[in-house]
């Protein structure tokens, strides 16, 4: 076990590095990022000082051996855009989205669980088809449609919730309603697929047979099945969430990693978009290297091959 | 309880807290409070350091911590605000003289060390201003007295006021004592308010400056809020969070003003054309061509259509009236297809020509439908432009390459200056970026730079805008517009030509 | 029970052939585009903008209205039926097509191809679909071919390690053994034996694609990264009509429409396919 989580984290490393250089050079061949640091109004003896001091008169591998050395003490240097230090910078930023994708997560289970539940029970029946065309009509909207809408809806036309900010849980529930409805569509789709799966498996017939209402069978003896699957689409669904967060902090205003890195990557700020990258990365490899664990505790069949 | 369980319980506890908990801090900014002002921005500065962010965005936000020496007085002509007065000393020198008594937010007295400092800041090419373009003209500063000092230009500098209207002044032995990080962290000026917060991408809080040297300002605090979607702005208005909000699409001032709320609209210092690249072989470089796409064009259809009757049309340069050295005497280019036909037919281009036109979405107002526009106009004479749209991020660094166009969409901003100098002088063919190259230009050009009187500088820049206008190096379109919205109980706001908004008077009634 | 059984199935095979119907008219549509829309779908006619659709007092000359420049909206619906659905299907099938490829080879021969093109499909799976393509569109600029190839780009991966993971379990099959005890070349057996078996989840996972990309590309109009204007696209039409939803509702409510209901039809579809061809699948 030991051995395989170290060979698994060297994966990793290797993984990180190479998603990080693959950026490094992807960002600096799409563009030079001093004529964003000055007006329209610079003279070119201007543009050619602030390069010099960025270091980005240097050969390319000079500047990426810099990088990598500055990278593994976690400083992935100041942001062109706001003049801080990159790292703290997307520290800073995470939580904002965290707790959006947190919530939208919520949101997405106290909805698609009982969703998939009832038209995994009741399989081929009217309920089963609304629930399945509900979840998937909310996947089918576009984020800044969807988020639109329910600002034009709940804070304009009812105002029951604000509009746009972060300050309250009450400015999270639009946006992470927004957020939630891929997954939800997702959600629901797994747990009705296993519902099904589940409750033709003989050790449910002999529940229902031991005289087990029909309930305590479902929650007693079909979720724990559905925990894996759930938790895997959970982990998967990380990125997508990311990706949707993009469009929905902008459309609400949140200030988080989201909207951080795509007004980065369009000012090519590249030290934020690298230490991103790098943070992003470690997340989602760390994310599949517990579950890779999870499973191989949970289920002994899988191997730490 | 088995594993599954208290994984599922686990994960469910996480979310739970994460999103309980763990999330943004602060108290709810919300309008409620009656002598809050909340401004609805499309951005915030990306620091609270003045002179390392010159995005239009930013600049109002800056002037309610800081002072510049002077400002223009929306007549062509300069007040001064921290200085008392000016005068020229010879062609390359310049004295002034501060007004006494003007503290910086710690209680510091504002000196002409200050003044020497914060320009030094700004030309050290290491502090990365984005200024530094505007005043590189300025050798150096000499004091020679608490309250005075001289600006010693490179040669005769005649828009040297123009340039010193982007500098803001800084407390040199506060901002020596903390380093710039230190500085930023808690910025200190001598504007109407006092800096609050700052948070990134969503809010910046500043606070009434009870000791400011012109009396204290009538509001308590002003919070502007980050907000780039335009159609949650407009939410945020009619929902009352917002009780100020800029860059009001126009659809929606109807629907705003039914609302009850005010409305407003200035005409940016920003003058909206299409950049025709002569300065390379092509069709562009015949002038008759260049004067055809600007009769192809009609102008007066942005204005009514996309605009809706919100901004001006450009009577043939790259300023407005508001502008020193704007020519009134001069016409825009009248909607005229025949002569657009015959002027391209006497260029020897009279079954049009292809091209490529390089577009935005978002950076300007209607951008994107001003320019979808224009090239269905274009097409009516047999040119076929392309539409191809650059991302936000790179365009002026296309521009500066000369990377762009035949044909591209361009904003020629003014402001804060209000000077016709700051535009014309990238039509110059040593100018950055250049497109366009005329002799005649360049000549008259550098004439009006060097001319130290007023009156005099004023006539050649207007003979400058004859000149351009002759030429058409670019496709005039229109002044942009800025709209506003504000509250009811809001008194005194407006927004101004150069961007800014004079806080210090706006009162803030009850809900 | 059987009997049971038997109608619900059937309703399945009712909602996904209403679905598959409705894709068949809207491929249709795009298709014959240039036929049947009564206008040039960039044509502006500016007198005539924000035109109401016929039944709320527009007149029969423009059916569903006019647009913020006075193009025809149905017009530009149905030319950016074969944009969006064009779009979706090229990406889907250049990602598909390659990933596919790469994980036959790699699940068939293993070694260091393997083992180089999984590292590579785990970094690229590492990164958010979306935030990969705006990097890529960054890169290269945005526009029809670009968003295309950004796509493709982005997806292949998922397919790569589902096509190697199909493989894997079917290598040592006995009728691969056998076939390969026969002397049938190596690669012949992986492309004509192995993959047909492997084949039903990767239908699936594109069919979801296909949905998954036509939301993206409105994702990337509306960051303004999306294909070039006046090109119409859905997504692009859904991005410009925001600021007019207050006073022109059908500048949105039309391609929107088209919009929701080709995915959800995509997605009932796949989800039909999938009842059928394998339910345990994670898409």
């Amino acid at each position: 076990m030991a051995g395989y989580v170290a060979r698994r984290l060297l994966d990793a490393a290797l993984g990180v590095l190479g998603v990080t250089t693959i950026a490094f050079l992807a960002i600096r061949l799409s563009g030079d990022p001093v004529a964003l640091l000055i007006t329209e109004y610079a003279t070119p003896e201007d543009i050619a000082r602030v390069r010099r001091t960025l270091g980005l008169d240097q050969p390319l591998w000079v500047q990426y051996a810099r990088f990598l050395a500055d990278a593994l003490r976690g400083d992935f240097g100041e942001s062109l855009r706001f003049i801080k230090p990159a790292a703290p910078l997307v520290y800073s930023a995470m939580p904002a989205t965290v707790q959006l994708a947190a919530a939208a997560l919520l949101v997405a289970l106290a909805v698609a669980l009982p969703l998939g539940m009832v038209a995994g029970v009741r399989r081929g029946s009217a309920i089963d088809g609304v629930a399945i065309v509900l979840a998937t009509l909310g996947q089918s909207m576009p984020y800044f449609w969807l988020g639109i809408l329910l600002i034009m809806v709940f804070a304009v036309r009812l105002q029951w919730l604000p509009a746009f900010g972060s300050e309250s849980w009450r400015h999270l529930i639009l946006p992470a309603v927004t957020l939630a409805m891929t997954p939800m569509a997702r959600i629901a789709r797994i747990v009705r697929s296993g519902m099904v799966e589940v409750l033709t498996q003989d050790y449910i017939r002999t529940a229902h047979a031991k005289g087990l209402r029909a309930s305590a069978v479902v929650v007693r003896h079909a979720m724990p099945n559905l925990a894996i699957p759930l938790v895997t689409l959970l982990a998967l669904d990380f990125g997508t969430l990311l990706g949707g967060a993009v469009v929905t902090e902008t459309i609400f205003a949140w200030p988080g990693v989201g909207r951080l890195v795509v007004q980065a990557i369009q000012s090519r700020d590249y030290p934020v978009v690298q230490a991103v990258v790098f943070y992003l990365a470690t997340a989602v490899v760390l994310i599949n290297l517990t579950l890779d664990v999870i499973y191989a505790r949970l289920d002994p069949r899988v191997r730490y091959g | 309880m088995s594993t599954v369980q208290r994984i599922a319980a686990l994960v469910a506890f996480v979310l739970l807290w994460t999103t309980l908990g763990a999330g943004t801090s602060a108290p709810p900014a919300a309008a409620q409070d009656p002598n809050r002002l909340v401004v609805g921005i499309g951005s915030i500065p990306n620091t609270p350091d003045p002179h390392l962010d010159s995005t239009a965005n930013a600049l109002p936000a800056y002037a309610t911590l800081f002072e510049k020496l002077v400002a223009t007085d929306g007549k062509g002509g300069f007040r001064g605000v921290l200085a008392r007065s000016w005068r020229q000393v010879d062609p390359t020198t310049w004295e002034f003289v501060l007004h006494s008594g003007v503290r910086f937010h710690n209680g510091m007295s504002l000196t002409a060390e200050d003044v020497k400092f914060t320009i030094e800041r700004i030309l050290d090419p290491a502090t990365r201003s984005p200024w530094l373009g505007r005043i590189s003209a300025i050798e150096r500063v000499e004091v020679t007295g608490p309250l005075t000092f001289r600006i010693v230009t490179r040669g005769p500098f005649a828009p040297l006021l123009q340039g010193l209207t982007v500098v803001d002044i800084l407390p040199a032995a506060y901002f020596q004592e903390r380093g710039p990080a230190g500085f930023a962290a808690a910025p200190v000026g001598t504007g109407p308010f006092v800096f609050g917060e700052w948070h990134r991408q969503d809010r910046m809080v500043v606070r009434a400056n009870l000791g400011y040297w012109r009396g204290r300002p009538r509001l308590d605090e002003v919070v502007f809020r980050a907000i780039p979607e335009d159609s949650t702005r407009v939410a945020g208005l009619e929902t009352g969070e917002l009780d100020v909000g800029v860059l009001v699409p126009p659809e929606q001032v109807d629907r705003l003003k039914a609302r009850g709320l005010q409305l407003g609209t200035v005409n940016l210092g920003q003058g909206m054309v299409v950049n025709l690249r002569s300065n390379v072989p092509g069709p562009l470089q015949q002038r008759k061509v260049r004067q055809a796409l600007n009769y192809a064009v009609d102008k007066e259809a942005i204005l009514q259509s996309i605009l809706r009757g919100h901004g001006r049309i450009l009577n043939g340069q790259v300023v407005g009236p508001d502008a020193f050295g704007h020519n009134p005497n001069l016409k825009p280019y009248p909607y005229d297809l025949s002569r657009a036909r015959r002027l391209l037919a006497e260029a020897g281009l009279g079954g049009g020509f292809e091209v490529t036109f390089h577009g935005t979405i978002g950076r300007y107002t209607k951008d994107k439908e001003i320019e979808e526009l224009v090239i269905g106009q274009l097409a009516e004479i047999g040119v076929r432009a392309r539409l191809e749209i650059v991302e936000g991020g790179v365009y002026i660094q296309r521009h500066i390459a000369r990377t762009l166009g035949p044909l591209w969409i361009w904003a020629w901003q003014y402001f804060p200056a209000m000077d016709a100098d700051l535009p014309l002088n990238f039509f110059t063919c040593a100018g950055v970026g250049n497109f366009f190259c005329s002799r005649d230009f360049d000549e008259l050009f550098a004439q009006s730079r060097r001319e130290m009187d007023p009156v005099r500088r004023r006539a050649l820049l207007q003979r400058v805008a004859l000149l351009v206008r002759e030429e058409a190096p670019v496709i005039f379109l229109v002044q942009t517009p800025g709209i506003y919205a504000a509250q009811k109980r809001v008194k005194g706001f407006a927004w101004r030509p150069d961007y800014l908004m004079d806080l210090h008077r706006v009162e803030v009634g009850p809900r | 029970m059987a009997i049971r059984r038997g109608a619900r199935r059937r309703r399945g095979h009712v909602v996904a052939a209403a679905a598959a119907g409705f894709l068949v008219v809207t491929a249709a549509a795009a298709l014959l585009a240039p036929w049947i829309a009564p206008h040039s779908p960039t044509r502006q006619q500016i007198a005539r903008r924000l035109t109401p659709p016929a039944w709320a007092g527009g007149g029969w000359e423009h059916l569903l209205g006019t647009d913020q420049l006075g193009r025809d909206i149905a017009s530009r619906i149905l030319y950016g039926t074969r944009v969006s659905l064009g779009v979706a299907l090229v990406a889907v099938t250049l990602a598909g097509a390659t990933g596919t490829a790469l994980g036959v080879v790699a699940g068939y021969y293993g070694g260091g191809i393997e083992r180089l093109l999984t590292r590579l499909a785990d970094v690229q799976l590492a990164f958010p679909l979306t935030l990969l393509v705006i990097t890529l569109i960054a890169l290269l600029g945005p526009g029809l071919g670009n968003v295309i190839a950004a796509m493709a780009l982005g997806g292949w991966a998922a397919y790569f390690r589902m096509a190697r993971a199909q493989v894997l379990s079917l290598r040592d099959a006995e009728y691969v053994l056998a076939a390969r005890c026969l002397g049938i070349p190596d690669a012949r057996i992986a492309f004509r034996h192995v993959l047909p078996n492997a084949l039903s989840p990767l239908v699936v996972l594109a069919s979801f694609s296909v949905a998954q990309v036509i939301i993206l590309e409105s994702a990337l109009s509306f960051l303004g990264l999306g294909v070039q204007p006046p090109i119409p696209t859905w997504g692009a039409m859904l991005a410009d009509s925001r600021d007019y939803l207050a006073i022109a509702w059908w500048l949105a409510a039309f391609p929107g429409l088209a919009l929701m209901l080709t995915v959800l039809a995509i997605n009932l579809l796949g989800d039909w396919l999938r009842d059928l061809l394998d339910p345990r699948l994670v898409v």
